[in-house]
């Protein structure tokens, strides 16, 4: 163990020097001091263990020793040495800090020695609980130190996650804003063909909310339907795990739609329903028509065009035989004049033969031929020969006129000639079944119009109302026929044509559909059902004219195509 | 006055027989010549020159407006008449300035006699030197 030094402040030399005598016999450095200044001193050059003091000191004090050795070590032992009748300054000098205190004189110095080392003892106790102390604060320090650290870094996590979420959640916003600003309906359906997202669009389409929607089946809320429909896309998806899209018709989503399916798989990559995207394509629908509509119109004029060079190669080829036919009927008709001329003055000139012989031969020989029947016939067999040629010439004439692809601008022409023409080229479609009259106003101004177009169009509707009667007809053994009344008039400034029959009409429930292009009731090979559809284009967007039907089923229809006369005509 | 030498070409023979036929009633205004090609239409020309040239448009090898352009080269005072099926536009353009008139198969036989005799008084004058000039007068 250590030396431990104890400083002595005592007045009396005597009582000084025996004690530090006796403590230093005991194995303590001891330091003298006779008065309170040089102990102050010492102690403060040696730091010593104790301080044993006495109170009544010259220059400095025990008790101002005291008060100023534990205000500059309060852990320092300071035992009091102090005669009797002091109590009150010993109790002072305990109360400002001394640890203990002896009565001079010390009767048994091991009281002493035995109240230094009890002091030591305890100064050394404290110390080690000192220096524990400040280890445990040190080590405490340390600790907060550590936990503050940990803190901090939690903190900067939990700042760190803040940021994290909210950038997931404004991804998440952004992406369902991106999604729902998507003029495509997305709806996401389960395998069981539940709702399980929609964008907005779709729930706006509905005119339904999230709430209403979300959960209800796919096939229920956008097709009325208690089960999927057999075109589903999703059932077809939902077993090959494939992309799917159909084109469909639905009033709920807005009319013409494709629905597009494509797998939807959790993040393990198990299929677990389907994202549908379903588009508008009403607009591509109609592009889709009016394409289908034109490529018709023109395919219709392309075929035009071919029977029209076929039909005047056609005209051409009849008219080299009609010629020489019509020369020959000719040549024979002036030649029978001759030999009737002949014959007659044979006639004449036999009267006066004499000879009966001759006579009767020649007169025989003319009754042989039969001539009074000749003369009468033969005239009649060349002048309808002759008409039929005529007939023949103005068919062909028709059916150059009709087919010939004649000019793309409109002229003014009159209704009638076209309608004459018309009926003149379709005879063979209407005579077998109708018997056909036209009534023409006969100061009819001319109507500014695409000839050949027109034409068709009467032509349509020419072979429709013969269609109609003989359906009408049906087995018809008889021969019964029906009637076709054209009339072609003007009222004001308006042109008219009324094409009547007294077909079978048309039944209430088509009537919206007569114009539709691709509609027909009639049996395949029998009409395209571009007839009327080309009629109204021709009439209506082409001549600024106006096409519509009366009709009593069982009672026949009538046709009525009102074109603008010409501006100059109408005052 | 003599008689109008009338010339016809046409590749169909029945045509022509029927002309022939037709045309019989009138043997004293006019003397008929028939040709089968323009080839055999320019021979009789060169053996005996027809004041009237009746054509046919289609015919094989040379047609009818390439036929009536040469005979308005070499014979200039002979009427030039285009008789044809086709009176479509190519054709009539092809012969505007050659031909003198249209007719158009079939053709009514009292039309074509009235055209046939306005032809002949054409020529008459078209001949005639007197009117025309020396540039346009034929050879007789």
């Amino acid at each position: 163990m250590p030396t431990n030094t104890i400083l002595i402040a005592e007045d009396d030399p005597l009582i000084r020097k025996t004690t530090s005598h006796y403590l230093k016999a005991n194995g303590y450095v001891v330091l003298e001091a006779s008065d309170g200044r040089e102990a102050l001193h010492l102690f403060r050059e040696n730091g010593p263990d104790l301080i044993l003091t006495d109170l009544r000191m010259p220059e400095l004090d025990g008790m101002q020793l005291v008060e100023m050795v534990v205000k500059e070590n309060p852990q320092i032992p300071v035992i009091i040495f102090s005669g009797m009748g002091t109590m009150v300054d010993v109790i002072e000098a305990l109360r400002i800090g001394a640890w203990d205190y002896l009565i001079k004189p010390i009767s048994d110095l091991k009281i002493l020695l035995h109240s230094i080392t009890r002091a030591l003892s305890h100064a050394g106790l404290l110390e080690q609980e000192k220096d524990r102390k400040i280890y445990l604060e040190q080590e405490i320090e340390k600790r907060t130190g550590e936990l503050l650290r940990q803190y901090a870094q939690l903190e900067q996590e939990m700042e760190n996650r803040k940021v994290q979420e909210a950038l997931v959640i404004k991804a998440k916003r952004e992406w369902e804003r991106t999604i729902d600003a998507m003029p495509d309906m997305i709806t996401i359906v389960d395998k069981d063909h539940r709702i399980v997202r929609a964008n907005k669009t779709m729930i706006d389409k509905l005119e339904t909310t999230y709430g209403e929607f979300l959960g209800t089946k796919c096939h229920y809320c956008a097709h009325s339907l208690d089960g999927p429909p057999n075109y589903c896309p999703h059932s077809l998806l939902l077993e090959d795990g494939k992309e799917h899209s159909v084109e469909v018709f639905e009033e709920r989503l807005g009319g013409h739609c494709e629905i597009i399916v494509v797998p939807y798989s959790d993040a393990d990559g198990i299929l677990i329903g389907s994202v549908h995207i379903v588009r508008d394509i009403n607009e591509r629908k109609k592009v889709e028509r009016e394409k289908d509509e034109l490529n018709l119109q023109l395919l219709h004029a392309q075929k035009l065009e071919a029977v029209g060079q076929l039909a005047s190669g056609i005209a051409h080829e009849i008219n080299t035989p009609t010629q020489f036919v019509g020369s020959n009927i000719d040549f024979l008709g002036d030649a029978f004049e001759d030999i009737a001329t002949m014959v007659s003055t044979v006639q004449d000139a036999v009267e006066n033969v004499e000879e009966i012989a001759v006579r009767k031969k020649i007169e025989e020989s003319i009754e042989e031929a039969d001539w009074a029947y000749l003369l009468e016939e033969i005239p009649h067999a060349i002048s309808q020969s002759k008409e039929g040629v005529t007939r023949v010439t103005s068919i062909v004439g028709a059916m150059k006129e009709f087919s010939h692809p004649g000019k793309k601008e409109k002229e003014p022409v009159q209704l009638s000639r076209i309608v004459e023409t018309t009926v003149t080229v379709a005879r063979n479609e209407w005579k077998y079944v109708a018997d056909l009259e036209t009534d023409f106003d006969t100061d009819m101004p001319p109507v500014h119009c695409l000839v050949d177009e027109m034409g068709q169009v009467i032509l349509n509707i020419l072979v429709n109302a013969a269609h109609a009667i003989e359906e009408r007809l049906g087995d018809n053994p008889e021969g019964r026929k029906g009637a076709i009344h054209i009339r072609v008039r003007h009222v004001g400034s308006i042109a008219e044509i009324r094409i009547s029959d007294n077909g079978g009409g048309i039944p209430e429930e088509l009537k919206s559909r007569v114009f539709d292009p691709f509609f027909t009731t009639k049996e395949v090979g029998k009409g395209t059902g571009q007839g009327l559809a080309i009629a109204r284009a021709v009439v209506v967007e082409k001549h600024d004219g106006t096409i519509e039907f009366e009709s009593e089923p069982g009672e026949g229809s009538t046709f009525i195509i009102q074109l603008p006369l010409l501006e100059e005509e109408t005052f | 006055m003599r008689k109008k030498r009338i010339l016809f070409v046409d590749d169909e023979p029945n045509i022509l027989s029927g002309l022939k036929r037709m045309l019989r009633s009138m043997r004293k205004e006019f003397d008929l010549q028939f040709a089968g090609s323009g080839i055999e239409a320019l021979d009789s020309m060169a053996v005996h020159e027809s004041d009237i040239v009746v054509s046919d448009m289609r015919m094989p090898g040379m047609d009818g407006a390439e036929l009536l352009d040469i005979i308005q080269e070499r014979y200039p005072s002979a009427v030039r008449i285009m008789f044809t099926g086709q009176a479509d536009q190519e054709s009539v353009l092809r012969t505007v300035g050659v031909v003198h008139q249209f007719l158009t198969k079939p053709c009514d036989s009292d039309l074509l006699r009235s055209v046939l005799l306005r032809a002949g008084t054409l020529h008459r004058f078209v001949s005639d030197t007197s009117i025309c000039g020396k540039s346009c007068g034929g050879s007789p």
